[in-house]
């Protein structure tokens, strides 16, 4: 198949990025789950209207809770996004090779 | 309880088929497209246009699915942000005794929950209490990762949807080709076989024109911006009409030239010769048109359809609507022995292609292409040259009609007499001023109009 040099660079950065996907949709879950514990013990005036109420502990552990896991899911988007990048320059290089190939004679 | 809107449907089908997977899928149908059409098996490159086609809708169906979940999520989430940063804006700047246990009960909680590594806490409660921490953009980063996913798979259902529509344009020109033979094997042209393809270059041309005229004609007209969905609408027509068409016009081609090839010389010859390649134009410029309305569908899709849609109007604010190839003075091979045609003339001539080879090329020291180039009437013959280029990769090949745009050249250390060195387009040059070109220059990935930006047509390589 032609092509094979660019094919095997996309597969080594299809890797990479797998590894930096699967971190990232666990973090996604996570943050996901957060806020649901979130909106289900903190009151709405601490949620949208912003009024400063003391917390009980289960609003204060879970706003914190959210907090760390927003922070992991901005990092783990971040590597996520360069490996996806890498992965996508790759693939560019492949199918523009693979794009010039037409039916022809073989030499 | 969680609110429906809050509800995390990313973790659920069918967003568990994640993006990498769909790209795998993407891949493997690619690979097996491009191996069936170089291995030159046309009833297997048939089939895998179904298979291409299934791919590509899947692939659009979860861009839109995404953009439509961000949008479920997209108030409930802003709202959150907007109040958090609300909340601790205002306890950043509350120094009443609630407030400031209310601070000591949070940092007792990060410092918990960090391990009870104390600075990292200390730093993440002045990131809350400044603005900073990214639990005040979630929405800007949901939707950040959706467009971002969304990016790759854009160009995967432009690729997917082109290569099933050549998939199924390049499996019926060879299929009818063949079909032809067998059915007709002692047939050559009449003249109800000439009008038919006249007719059908017409219908070509015009609905080329068509297509053109109407998208141009959208965006242009669209001063407000307010009219991205009737563009997405008639993309979308377009794209079904091209589908619909192409691969009957593709077996016209397939069918007129298996009964060309078997036509003896005569006076016609040379226009049904020209015919041929015209024929085959008008379908590899649609071609251009259906992936670009692919195109335009996927990048519809997305979270963020009118950012694309006000750059896609402002691609035509400078530049007219159809191409700007430059063509040379059309001459006949005879004609080029005129000896008043200066070295470097810009030519376009036709004919047919012989003694195509591979040759080393002293200056500099690269591999050409080399043929000559017949005319079929008068078997006058002429040399030309793709400087450092294999037209032979490109699907040229002995026998094949062509109508070619070069510079003359004369007392070359590789002519006899005179010949042409075919032209190569720039097509980063072009595509500033013409609309379609542009278009043309964009799509590249997906359907390549000129293979190694030569400024020729030609019938294709049916294989053995």
């Amino acid at each position: 198949m032609p092509c094979d040099s660019q094919r095997n660079r996309m597969n080594d950065k299809k890797d990479a990025w797998d590894n930096a996907k699967t971190d990232l949709e666990t973090a996604r879950a996570a943050a996901l789950i957060a806020d649901a514990a979130m909106v289900g013990f903190c009151e709405a005036a601490i949620l949208t209207g912003g009024t400063v109420v003391p917390l009980d502990v289960a609003c204060a552990g879970a706003i914190i809770a959210l907090a760390i896991a927003a922070a992991k899911f901005e990092g783990a988007k971040e590597k996520e996004k360069t490996a996806k990048n890498a992965y996508n320059k790759a693939k560019n290089e492949y199918d523009n090779c693979m794009s010039k190939q037409k039916p022809a004679k073989a030499a | 309880m969680p609110e429906i809107r809050r509800m995390p449907l990313e973790l659920f089908p069918p967003f568990a088929s994640d993006v990498p997977t769909l790209m795998d899928e993407s891949v493997t149908a690619m690979e097996t497209y491009k191996d069936h059409l170089l291995g030159l098996r046309w009833h297997e490159l048939h089939n895998q246009s179904a298979i291409l086609a299934g791919v590509a809708d899947k692939i659009l169906r979860d861009i839109q699915s995404r953009s439509d979940l961000e949008e479920i999520g997209a108030k409930s989430l802003s709202d959150t942000d907007s109040g958090m940063r609300r909340f601790f804006s205002a306890l950043a700047s509350d120094n009443s005794t609630e407030a400031t246990q209310t601070k000591n009960d949070l940092l007792a909680e990060l410092t918990q929950q960090l391990g009870g590594d104390a600075t990292a806490a200390q730093a993440a409660l002045d990131a809350l209490l400044d603005s900073s921490a990214p639990l005040f953009n979630r929405r800007k980063m949901q939707k950040s990762s959706i467009a971002d996913d969304q990016d790759l798979l854009v160009p995967t259902y432009a690729q997917l949807s082109a290569a099933a529509n050549s998939a199924t344009v390049e499996a019926s020109i060879r299929l009818a080709y063949r079909k032809t033979d067998q059915i007709l094997p002692q047939a050559t042209l009449e003249e109800g076989d000439n009008s038919l393809v006249n007719r059908e270059i017409d219908k070509l041309q015009q609905m080329h024109d068509e297509v053109i005229n109407r998208l141009y004609g959208l965006l242009t007209n669209d001063t407000e911006g307010s009219n991205s969905i009737g563009f997405l609408e008639a993309c979308t027509a377009e794209q079904t009409r091209l589908a619909k068409i192409l691969p009957v016009s593709a077996m016209i081609s397939g069918s007129y030239l298996a009964l060309f090839q078997r036509t003896p010389a005569a006076n016609e010859k040379s226009a049904q010769s020209s015919q041929a390649v015209n024929l085959f134009e008008k379908i590899e410029r649609l071609r251009v048109l259906h992936a670009y309305t692919g195109m335009v569908r996927a990048e519809m899709a997305t979270v963020d359809p009118g950012r694309w849609y006000s750059h896609e109007k402002n691609r035509v604010s400078s530049r007219e609507a159809l191409t700007n190839r430059p063509q040379g003075t059309p001459t006949t091979i005879a004609g080029l022995s005129n000896t008043s045609l200066p070295t470097g003339e810009f030519i376009a001539v036709k004919g047919e292609v012989q003694n195509l080879r591979i040759e080393d090329d002293p200056s500099p020291p690269k591999f050409s292409t080399f043929f000559d180039l017949v005319d079929i009437e008068t078997g006058e013959k002429t040399q030309m040259r793709a400087h450092m280029f294999s037209l032979i990769n490109n699907g040229l090949s002995n026998g094949a009609a062509a109508h070619i745009h070069g510079f003359l050249r004369k007392n070359e250390p590789w002519l006899t007499n005179v010949g042409l060195d075919i032209d190569r387009l720039s097509l980063t040059t072009l595509n500033n001023n013409s609309w379609f070109d542009d278009i043309t220059y964009r799509v590249r990935r997906y359907y390549r109009l000129y293979i190694d930006e030569m400024n020729m047509f030609f019938t294709p390589y049916m294989g053995e």
